[in-house]
């Protein structure tokens, strides 16, 4: 990394820092308690962020995914598979907050309602991602693969958004867009998925950065033993 | 407050699973610039058998 990269890079971390303590400001202090559920709500001001966040990961993954197959630019697959990482590790922590949320609210940990399950089946999805990343090791035909993957797996997606939409369950309804929430809660929800934002876009940075390095080693050790 | 325990439970999660991907990415970090290193070393003694080699034959040539 150069100087001016690694300044860009210090100042991003910086930004993300300053933002999660201000979050985690307006979470425990700032917001007031919800009357119905109580302090368990407060996890929705990280669920929400993180299921948003992953959303956006696996977006960024479908893009250059469809970019990827069109120019043949390895880049795009680097950033897609650093974005595919990211996603499963936050929608893996959406599953486990909610079903902790789901304990405390609806005293159980997992039901079958259409949106747990659309969100299990989209983990599962980027999991089979990853794993055919890991598993396939000829560079371009792992990158093809993953590609189609990539783009296949994102259908899933609008069903997991409009699944409180289009079937009735049990999962807690729009309540963001239908202006649920106190001008406060909405606040405290904006920082936070601002925070998380700034989270991805450092982790996705320096993920990408480590599998550059990495095709690196490759590439000069392919060469030496050529 | 109520339910306290499961609100504590979720953010020790949320930060556990996030320090420990920071984490995997350093060490992952820490590994690839040791076999840079390494690489950088070999190629560099190379280099300098390779030039020290090819002195030698240039002053065998006089």
């Amino acid at each position: 990394m150069d100087a001016k990269g690694a300044l860009k890079h210090y100042a991003l971390v910086g930004l993300g820092f300053a933002l999660m303590v201000a979050a985690l400001y307006m979470v425990f202090i700032y917001v007031p308690t919800d009357k119905n559920t109580g302090a368990v709500q407060r996890i929705f001001y990280f669920h929400v962020p993180l299921a948003w966040i992953g959303f956006l990961a696996f977006f960024v993954v479908f893009v250059c995914s469809i970019l990827y197959l069109t120019k043949r630019d390895v880049r795009w697959d680097t950033i897609a598979s650093a974005s595919a990482e990211v996603g499963v590790v936050f929608t893996s922590l959406v599953l486990i907050t909610g079903s902790v949320w789901a304990k405390a609210a609806w005293g159980i940990w997992w039901t079958w309602d259409a949106r747990l399950t659309a969100t299990l089946v989209l983990w599962f999805t980027y999991v089979a991602y990853l794993l055919v990343r890991h598993y396939v090791t000829e560079d371009s035909q792992r990158a093809r693969l993953s590609a189609v993957l990539g783009i296949v797996g994102f259908i899933d997606v609008p069903v997991v958004a409009l699944a409180v939409m289009l079937w009735r369950t049990q999962h807690p309804g729009a309540i963001i867009f239908e202006g649920g929430l106190v001008p406060s809660m909405l606040f405290t929800l904006i920082v936070c998925i601002v925070a998380f934002t700034v989270l991805y876009f450092v982790l996705v940075a320096q993920s990408t950065r480590l599998k550059n390095m990495e095709a690196d080693i490759r590439n000069i050790k392919d060469i030496r033993m050529d | 407050m109520e339910n306290s325990g499961y609100l504590f439970a979720a953010y020790t999660i949320i930060w556990a699973v996030v320090f420990g991907y920071v984490f995997f990415l350093y060490y992952k970090q820490r590994k690839l610039r040791r076999q840079m290193g390494l690489l950088e070393d070999s190629i560099g003694k190379r280099q300098n058998r390779n030039g020290s080699e090819a002195s030698t034959e240039s002053n065998h040539g006089e």
